[in-house]
């Protein structure tokens, strides 16, 4: 097959996973060959671009947006009447969980699983319909062994992601100690530990609720919330490029300062890093790594900055400036 | 139009402002986050975020010194991270399609370039007669090749084939105008 015949293949998004890995060799195996790669991309996607900006419609667009920020000025209230209204009623909501549950003894065909993660290896598990949760270390999950028709609860502690199969009509519900999740379709990644929990939403949208103050919040995709018991929730754009690299093992470095590098594959690496100078933080870092060993990052990072040396004493790791 | 925006922002309207936003940016940025994602709604919920997002932020927007940059710029590292999430949770190892994407984002031209468009429909206009229509097909209407193919009875095949004839002629001829405009 031919170069141009690979590009094309891409571009029409129909070429292989293998097909992928030679154009990119191809592609960056020199820079005359990103030059050729370069205007074939630029011709296809300049001939269709007026075509394609007709398939867009910018009023509706706008009309949407004008929506979206006059809702959002109105949410905010809502959270706090909630939360002061919840203290009001929790009494009469004991009475009724405590019906609830004897209802559920008498259910007996359904029977519950509990799984915990003691490896240091992600563990991950398919559930009933099929969705998948991946634990951390220490992690821990409950889940029956068939959902009911209503919704699909299940139970977790720890650190675990979630990919959940798409169900309008069956909820998912994840509770944790501290937050009860709402979501119908998608991906996120939760954080549970003593009284405080985080929630950074990979895919799609969920609903986070303190089960503590019943406050609550609709995540979208790039969005986290950090709770901790009788806080407000509010959700955040999510800065950590690097949230699912417990699962995945990659480290994406894009223009990142070392402070963050560090913290990163402190992290990733259950070890500790020391400056001798403040200033070595603002050091900016591009790259990505997939499941390297420790040294092999900090060899990388030693070589990208000649001013840096390190030096390594068990799991704790201290970088200095060379002239010290 | 950069002094209406200018004139606008003194004033604080804010709404007034983000409405040319949609008018002079919005299906141009979509279009240029579809050639990231490759789904209409997709690309259209990323712009739509980016310029929430910018909403959020708009009391410091007079820091931003090109806003039309900072849009294609927003779109566009928003897109890589879209496509990154969505490799890794799909488990799909196709660390190569990343690298190719993120190579591929700095040729894609946000902006409108009437020279270049215009050499590219004359190239189109002289391609032989089913090569060019599939090249439309594809790219004018937007049709996904299994459609091209039963629109025109042809292969799946065929179509890939004449799509890569069409964009290596694209290339010869856009080059040789280049380079005789350069002759003249």
């Amino acid at each position: 097959m031919n170069i141009t015949e690979l590009i094309s293949k891409y571009l029409q998004k129909t070429s292989t996973v293998e097909e992928n890995i030679v154009l990119m060799e191809w592609v960056i195996n020199s820079e005359e060959n990103t030059k050729e790669f370069a205007p074939i991309c630029r011709y296809w996607y300049a001939s269709g671009r007026k075509q394609e900006e007709k398939k867009f419609n910018s009023h509706t667009a706008f009309a949407k947006f004008k929506k979206i920020i006059s809702n959002e000025n109105q949410q905010t209230k809502k959270i706090h009447v909630l939360a002061s209204y919840w203290k009001q009623i929790s009494a009469v909501a004991a009475v009724v969980i405590l019906f609830a549950s004897s209802f559920l003894l008498f259910n007996k065909n359904i029977t519950s699983h509990t799984i915990a993660n003691t490896n240091q290896a992600v563990l991950e598990v398919v559930l009933p319909d099929s969705s998948m949760v991946f634990l951390h270390q220490n992690a821990q999950i409950s889940y029956p062994s068939k959902f009911n028709s209503k919704s699909r609860d299940i139970h977790v502690q720890g650190h675990v992601f979630c990919d959940v199969q798409t169900n309008q009509n069956q909820p998912f519900l994840v509770t944790t100690p501290t937050i009860t999740i709402q979501v119908l379709g998608t991906k996120f990644d939760v954080k549970e530990s003593k009284n405080t929990a985080s929630v950074i939403v990979a895919e799609g949208s969920v609903k986070v609720t303190s089960n503590a103050t019943q406050a609550h919040v609709i995540l979208n995709e790039n969005e986290r919330a950090d709770i901790s018991v009788d806080e407000d929730i509010v959700a955040t754009i999510n800065s950590d490029i690097n949230f699912l690299s417990w699962k995945t093992g990659i480290l994406t470095f894009n223009r990142t300062p070392l402070l963050t590098v560090f913290s990163d594959i402190e992290r990733q690496y259950n070890c500790s890093i020391i400056v001798s100078d403040k200033d070595i933080y603002s050091e900016i870092l591009t790259g990505t790594y997939q499941n390297h060993e420790l040294e092999e990052i900090l060899e990388v990072i030693a070589a990208a900055f000649p001013n840096l040396s390190y030096t390594q004493v068990n799991n704790t790791i201290s970088f200095q400036n060379k002239t010290q | 139009m950069k002094k209406k925006f200018a004139d606008i922002q003194t004033n604080q309207d804010w709404e007034q402002y983000f409405e040319l936003i949609y008018e002079h940016y919005h299906a141009s940025l979509c279009v240029f986050a579809k050639s990231f994602v490759n789904d209409i709604d997709e690309a259209e919920e990323i712009v739509q975020n980016v310029i929430l997002k910018l909403w959020e932020q708009k009391e410091s927007l007079c820091e931003i010194i090109s806003l039309k940059s900072y849009l294609y710029r927003a779109v566009r590292n928003t897109c890589l991270n879209y496509i990154k999430h969505q490799k890794i949770v799909l488990q799909y190892k196709d660390a190569a399609w990343i690298k190719l994407k993120e190579i591929e984002s700095d040729f894609i031209n946000p902006y409108q370039n009437t020279e270049l468009e215009e050499h590219i429909n004359n190239a189109i206009a002289e391609l032989p007669e089913r090569c060019r229509e599939v090249f439309e097909l594809s790219r004018f209407d937007g049709l996904k090749n299994k459609e091209i193919s039963a629109k025109l009875s042809i292969s799946i095949k065929a179509v890939e084939a004449n799509i890569t004839r069409a964009l290596s002629s694209l290339r010869k001829k856009i080059e040789a105008y280049k380079h005789s405009e350069q002759n003249m």
